[in-house]
């Protein structure tokens, strides 16, 4: 009778314990939030979007988001794997992978294998595939971008940037491409403060701001100012920077003072005290009690 | 003493007592149990090489999830050592009668956790050759220093309440195991300190349990409210809490007490014997102990998920939203669920505080217990309050890979062999205690001669 009842409680112990293992290791599987499996005339049409993207300090990526329609509602696909080509779709095209986030986006970064591909290359065409699984079918989406730069010049006379976008043509040649808009900012810790609203370029490419005298910089004072354009058409959103010495330099202040977020050798008198008489009284009873250990011996070696 | 029990009726009881209580040979489910654990460590040990030599790329940390299992196990670890202080010392203090023979099997548990969670936190270090910083740069503001400070103690304080009730153990094991090796004789000459059990010893042994059983108090609750600390003097979402001291130790509590019971069952089914010792009453005592202690957990756990839901600050919400209904709300439920609530409506009933259902609870809460450190650990770590910039995709997932869960094992192996290891070598069951709570005077117990 108690065999049995164990038996039975240890299967149901195991079936509880794997379906919950089941639960959580199967939802970071591939297909993290599809639908159950469908015919392949049934599958839902994704749709997807790319972005291109190149910072300041030389980082290209490229932004894709995949997502379908539900009436006009657009909801995101979470988990979905998606291969970035250069070029076109095959083996030696494909320049890096990711997996959708909650928001149905993934970003991949473009390193090595790209940067050899597209050396000298002004024409960038990418193309991301997204496997079909669940419900979803395959999806597939391409962008074309122009090559473009921002170069950017200090005039010391009035503390303005100047900025001037070329379209990059040729090894070097360097186009200036007129109305376009670009904005103007400087960079703090999670963002760009905007100097003034977005400014539209000139026939020679160019746009100017001036920068204010009394942003705090770092502690020489020294500011970066960006250039950018966003989600261009042609060259999709690249940025461009330069260090001004027009900020007011920031003192840093050392704290010297005993707190909790000092140094070690700051630390507040009265908590080292407590430490060390709590440490030290507590270790002070254990020796005792070790002690103790070598008197039993001793007490052994009496009687007998 | 009141009906005490003296002479010959008391030497044939210890002898019964020696028969059936000194540790025994394994048989073959023994052997089997200890290879099965030696492989489970070597396949870890082998992994922990590779990542001594490659460094932590080998796991899925990462810049989001710094602290992935290896931190959440040794959370479950420090959790589980705190069932020493439980079993042994407050119901020691409290004069509970029934302890007697659950003492070592809780004592050895804390031991052998306290020891690994003292090695994993090693095991997370991606130089662990730079230890020695700990202290030679460590701020005492810091609670990683407490920490390190407290486990030490915790460990010596575990060790010694483990060692100091053992000597008269010892000593029955060197005067009556015959047919032993060498070493082992050796062993238990060394280990006894020469042990003869007087009236002085005794006193000895006494005195220093009840100054150890006072000391271990606060500082059980200080090892598992400092590593609380380690998660809630940080600003973040699921961490940022005051509760979160009270919070770990009824958690540790719990799975302490649930450690003890399947632990108590292994004896009860498979050592010959043991059942006249660790009866069905011990599993019913320890199963209202469990649901008393498991409905204070649930106090606490409702205080830290009901607080922050029900004001739903921005990034609270999302980290939240992950456990009650997004990526990890599979888990979230499932342990509470097979982790808390079933446990507490079934252990109400006394058909299931029999041993086999107890066992099966007791595992239960085990499980979930180490998913629910996960818990507290990853998703919070996935949901930074300072936004992080320029992080690739996949670094904002976890999923520990193979070689993590495989050192994670390994060390989880390793701890349930310390205390099998120790069962092999050592009398499990407290004879002295036993026999003096059959009323035997300790004068009863002293060796005669040589």
């Amino acid at each position: 009778m108690k065999t049995n009842f164990f038996s039975k409680s240890i299967l149901i112990f195991i079936i509880s314990f794997f379906s919950a293992l089941g639960f959580v290791f199967g939802n970071n599987g591939e297909e993290g939030n599809a639908p159950v499996k469908k015919e392949e005339s049934e599958k839902i049409p994704v749709k997807m979007s790319l972005r291109y993207f190149r910072l300041a300090n030389g980082n290209e990526s490229i932004k894709v988001s995949a997502w379908y329609k539900e009436g006009k509602k657009n909801v995101y696909i979470n988990n979905a794997v998606i291969n970035l080509f250069f070029g076109g779709v095959s083996e030696e095209g494909n320049i890096g992978s990711g997996r959708t986030d909650e928001k149905g986006e993934a970003v991949i970064n473009l390193f090595q294998k790209y940067l050899q591909i597209a050396k000298g290359k002004n024409d960038l065409d990418f193309i991301a595939h997204m496997d079909g699984f669940g419900s979803y079918s395959e999806g597939e989406e391409e962008i074309s971008i122009k090559k473009a730069e921002i170069k950017l010049t200090v005039s010391e006379t009035d503390s303005s940037v100047k900025a001037v976008l070329f379209q990059v043509f040729g090894k070097d040649s360097l186009v200036p491409v007129p109305e376009t808009e670009v904005k103007m900012g400087i960079r703090r810790m999670f963002s760009i403060l905007p100097l003034g609203d977005p400014l539209s370029t000139d026939e020679k490419g160019s746009v100017a701001s001036v920068v204010p005298c009394d942003i705090p910089g770092d502690k020489e004072g020294i500011l970066y100012v960006i250039a950018k354009i966003e989600d261009h058409d042609e060259f999709g959103t690249i940025e461009s920077e330069i260090p001004v010495k027009w900020g007011v330099p920031v003192k840093v202040v050392v704290n010297h003072n005993r707190t909790l977020w000092a140094s070690g050798r700051n630390a507040p008198i009265p908590l080292v005290a407590a430490s060390v008489a709590i440490v030290f009284g507590i270790w002070g009873v254990l020796l005792y009690l070790i002690f103790q250990l070598f008197k039993i011996k001793k007490l052994s070696k009496r009687e007998s | 003493m009141e009906n005490s029990i003296r002479g010959h009726e008391a030497q044939r009881i210890i002898k019964e007592l020696n028969v059936e209580l000194l540790p025994k040979k394994f048989g073959a489910l023994g052997k089997t149990w200890v290879v099965l654990l030696l492989i489970v460590i070597a396949n870890g040990l082998f992994f922990y090489c590779q990542q001594l030599r490659q460094g932590l790329c080998i796991t899925g940390l990462g810049d989001y999830v710094s602290w992935g299992i290896y931190i959440s196990n040794f959370v479950f670890f420090v959790a589980a050592s705190l069932v020493g202080s439980l079993i042994t010392a407050i119901l020691y203090l409290l004069n509970v009668k029934w302890r007697a023979p659950l003492t070592r099997i809780s004592e050895v548990i804390a031991v052998a956790a306290i020891m690994f969670a003292g090695l994993i936190i090693i095991v997370d270090m991606g130089r662990p050759d730079r230890i020695h910083h700990l202290f030679m740069y460590g701020r005492i503001q810091s609670p990683i220093l407490w920490d390190i400070i407290v486990i030490t103690t915790y460990m010596t304080i575990s060790i010694l309440l483990l060692y100091f009730p053992l000597l008269p153990g010892i000593a029955f094991c060197r005067d009556n195991l015959t047919n032993i090796p060498k070493w082992q004789k050796k062993m238990y000459r060394v280990l006894s300190l020469g042990w003869r059990g007087t009236k002085d010893q005794f006193a000895i042994i006494k005195k220093s349990v009840t100054i150890l059983s006072v000391l271990i108090i606060p500082v059980a609750l200080s090892i598992h409210t400092v590593t609380s600390w380690l998660f809630a003097t940080t600003f973040r979402p699921g961490w940022d809490s005051t509760n979160f001291g009270a919070y770990f130790v009824s958690g540790a509590f719990m799975l302490g007490a649930a450690a003890v019971v399947a632990g108590m069952f292994v004896f009860w089914k498979f050592y010959e014997g043991y059942n006249k010792y660790i009866t069905e009453n011990h599993f019913d005592r320890m199963g209202k102990l469990l649901v008393l202690l498991s409905l204070v957990y649930l106090y606490f756990t409702i205080n830290e998920y009901l607080v922050p839901g029900y004001k739903m600050k921005q990034i609270e919400a999302d980290h939240l939203q992950s456990l009650f209904v997004g990526h990890y709300a599979p888990m979230f439920w499932a342990v509470q669920i097979f982790g808390m609530i079933i446990p507490i409506i079934a252990l109400l009933f006394k058909r299931f505080r029999k041993p086999a259902p107890m066992f099966v609870i007791a595992l239960m809460v085990i499980v979930a217990a180490w998913f629910k450190r996960f818990l507290i650990v990853i998703p919070t770590m996935l949901h930074p309050f300072l936004p992080m910039q320029e992080v690739p995709v996949e670094m904002q997932h976890y999923m520990p890979t193979f070689p993590e869960l495989s050192i994670t094992l390994s060390s989880l192996a390793a701890a349930l062999l310390v205390i099998t290891i120790f069962v092999r070598y050592f009398p499990i069951l407290s004879i002295w205690e036993i026999a003096e709570e059959k009323g035997i005077e300790t004068e009863e117990m002293e060796v005669k001669g040589e």
